[in-house]
């Protein structure tokens, strides 16, 4: 494994709501090494897209980073003040959103999006030259170079994503945290958008954050998978390993209630319960009542999160 | 969405803002013709308050007819005894004892003919002096002398066709004429609509959007005090504050005059404290509307995906403020404006109805609506209904333009 690029550790985001403190992510630690595409899957509303945005640091108001540490190219960004970490967006780490139809500025054109993009950053560069560049990532992108003149609404749903894209490759970026990038396109645009993305990577030495609900693009693109239940990450491991044989029974769960074509309609197993409530979280492990396997001790102890196996992380009391 | 790459999708073509104008019609359909229909009224009345001058048939402030002329009328008959054969036309009159009524159109007319003016109370007494010989000609209107004729018919005769000017929208109680007041009114009532929605605009947008992009403690200030503005029943409000600020204006007006070395006459001083007091009065009545609707659009705009985008790219606070949020939020902005203006138009006219705008000499909507309501039970109606109908029309063509511009310049809707 190369060396990490991004370590989180022990990180915590609260949102306080009028029924109390919720915390969206509680106390998680994840590294994103070079090169490497890690997909963070779980159900909606675990804390995964809020996780994403923490590192960024873009959570919404009141939403607010209470602990932790985030650690990315040897810099501590909760340290930044907020001007140096702004330089950081752009330069070095971007984001890619879940609804291409919104992300752009309907009254912008594409090519003035690329060129302040790139003029922020790098405000010696002249217009002309921006331009020349945006048109050469756009190409590259698959995009025709005129339709830089073009406004967002003359865009399809995949070029939109395309352009996105290629406004978080317009600098030399390290780090794209994809929120759910592919949640509002169809099927064939998915799976081309999935290639090139494959191919960006490769050719640009990316590292991707993927976070989605969708298991199949994470077996596709991933190389190791966390999986979050309630705030918490239960467990992390290969991408291989993990569909080969999930440790954690959330994961088994989850992996179980995807379709699979080749079994019948009785095979899809939905888990029962609900995903708890994060103002009130269960005691002990957090999974427990909706655990298949619930043990006694799970009910009032906290698993603690470790590698069981070379490579393979689990926060369950079965594997202690 | 479909799925579409891009070899499916037609190029679209790039027009520019007067070529997108002139094919507006085809594309836009109903709203482009609203937006021709309110600006040409615009341009209209416009050109009015440019060319009153020109335009006006008479001086706004003159009496130059009868008051109470109805629109259409004002004509007069020249009446002389039977016989009488030196009077052939009006312009004979010149030099000659002229019979007519007190503060008719009558009087105005024969004076500006050069004759010397006998004045009697009632028409009555016109045909009689002339009976009696002690004038030489009388001029009657047109509409009421051919009523008292047949009883003088074997002493007077009618000398040619009626003469003289109608005054197209009648005249006032003090015998000016209507469509002259109009012409010059429009130049108080745009001046004073359209500078006062520029000052609130330009308080109130500036405001609005720092109050909405920044939020907390300032935005939390700005609002309170806005809203707490925004309380007072508009016209309530602008009343308390025109007659407040009046004292403050005058002394701000001659301290400027001294500066500037020059002098004002008494009715310019009057005439422009009025202005000033009413625009400021009126301005800080709609900041309010200004700063509410920009700081909802900025707090809307701000949730929107592709301000976090901009974010997660690395754009400065003031790019997201420039080149975000405030070309999102200028469709509204045209369209409060001008709906802005119109209704400071009316508050103007409210304003100089109840006395505090324009001192009275000065032609204005508002103040002539309200004299000219007066008049109404007894069947004058035109003194309100043509300054009211300027106030209506002006009013539309604003909204008509600005509901208009706003689809136009919507770059959404720009391709064809």
């Amino acid at each position: 494994m190369s060396e990490p690029l991004l370590q989180i550790r022990d990180l915590s985001v609260e949102y306080p709501t009028r029924g109390g403190l919720l915390r969206a992510v509680d106390g998680v630690s994840l590294t994103a090494f070079k090169g490497e595409v890690l997909g963070l899957v779980g159900e909606s509303a675990c804390g995964k897209s809020t996780l994403g945005m923490a590192v960024l640091r873009l959570l919404r108001p009141p939403g607010k980073i209470v602990s932790g540490e985030i650690e990315f190219r040897g810099q501590q960004l909760l340290e930044l003040k907020a001007e140096a970490m702004r330089l950081v967006r752009g330069a070095h780490l971007s984001m890619v959103f879940q609804d291409p139809m919104t992300c752009l500025n309907p009254l912008q054109r594409i090519s003035d999006h690329m060129v302040e993009t790139i003029r922020t950053h790098r405000p010696s560069m002249k217009v002309k030259a921006a331009r020349q560049h945006a048109g050469a990532l756009l190409d590259r992108l698959g995009i025709a170079t005129e339709r830089l003149n073009d406004y967002p609404h003359q865009l399809s749903g995949g070029m939109r994503q395309r352009v996105m894209i290629g406004l978080a490759l317009a600098l030399d970026v390290d780090l794209i945290v994809a929120d759910e990038p592919t949640t509002s396109l169809d099927v064939i645009v998915e799976a081309q958008f999935l290639d090139q993305l494959r191919e960006l990577k490769d050719q640009f030495g990316l590292t991707i954050i993927l976070i989605t609900h969708n298991i199949g693009i994470v077996a596709e693109l991933a190389d190791r998978v966390a999986v979050m239940y309630a705030a918490k990450i239960v467990e992390l491991a290969d991408v291989s390993a993990l569909f080969g044989k999930p440790l954690h029974p959330y994961s088994q769960g989850l992996l179980k209630s995807v379709p699979n074509i080749r079994l019948s309609d009785d095979c899809l197993e939905i888990m029962s319960g609900a995903p708890p409530d994060l103002i009130n979280p269960p005691q002990g492990c957090r999974f427990h009542p909706r655990c298949p396997r619930v043990m006694d001790r799970c009910r009032s102890e906290v698993p603690p999160f470790d590698e069981v196996q070379p490579g393979r992380w689990t926060a369950c009391w079965l594997y202690e | 969405m479909a799925p579409q790459s891009s070899e499916t999708i037609p190029k679209a073509h790039h027009v520019g803002l007067i070529a997108r104008f002139f094919r507006g019609a085809k594309w836009y359909g109903a709203e482009w013709y609203i937006t021709v229909v309110g600006a040409l009224i615009l341009v209209v009345v416009f050109l009015m308050t440019v060319l009153a001058p020109q335009l006006a048939p008479y001086d706004a402030v003159k009496q130059v007819a009868s008051p109470f002329t109805p629109p259409g009328e004002g004509r007069q008959i020249l009446i002389v005894r039977l016989g009488e054969t030196a009077i052939q036309n009006p312009a004979d009159l010149a030099g000659l004892a002229v019979g007519v009524r007190a503060n008719s159109s009558g009087q105005f007319r024969a004076l500006e003919l050069g004759a010397s003016v006998e004045k009697y109370y009632e028409i009555d007494l016109c045909f009689q002096a002339l009976a009696d010989g002690q004038v030489a000609a009388i001029l009657v209107e047109e509409a009421v002398g051919p009523q008292f004729l047949p009883a003088y018919a074997a002493d007077l005769q009618q000398v040619g066709e009626p003469f003289g000017p109608t005054f197209l929208l009648g005249t006032d109680n003090l015998g000016r004429d209507v469509l002259s007041r109009i012409i010059f009114g429009a130049r108080a009532v745009l001046l004073v609509a359209v500078i006062s929605a520029g000052v609130s605009a330009l308080v109130g947008i500036p405001l609005g959007l720092l109050s909405g992009f920044v939020g907390g403690a300032p935005d939390r200030i700005i609002s309170l005090i806005m809203d707490s503005i925004y309380s007072f029943p508009g016209l309530i409000l602008a009343i308390a504050m025109a007659a407040v600020l009046q004292l403050q204006m005058r002394e701000l007006l001659n301290h400027v005059a001294q500066a500037l070395g020059a002098s004002l006459s008494g009715d310019q001083t009057a005439v422009l404290t009025g202005t000033m007091t009413t625009t400021v009065a009126i301005a800080v009545v709609y900041m309010p509307t200004f700063f509410r609707m920009v700081r909802g659009q900025v707090l809307a705009i701000k949730q929107q995906l592709y301000v976090e985008a901009a974010r997660s790219l690395g754009a400065k606070a003031a790019t997201i403020l420039n080149r975000y949020i405030l070309p999102n939020v200028i469709p509204s902005i045209v369209v409060v404006f001008s709906v802005n203006v119109a209704d400071a138009i009316l508050t103007e006219a409210g304003l100089s109805f109840i006395g505090l705008g324009l001192p009275p000499p000065t032609p204005d909507w508002g103040y002539d609506i309200s004299k000219g309501r007066q008049f109404l039970p007894s069947g004058q109606w035109w003194m309100v209904t043509f300054p009211g109908l300027m106030i209506v029309l002006v009013a539309t063509g604003f909204s008509m333009f600005g509901e208009g511009m706003s689809e136009i310049l919507n770059p959404r809707l720009s391709d064809s």
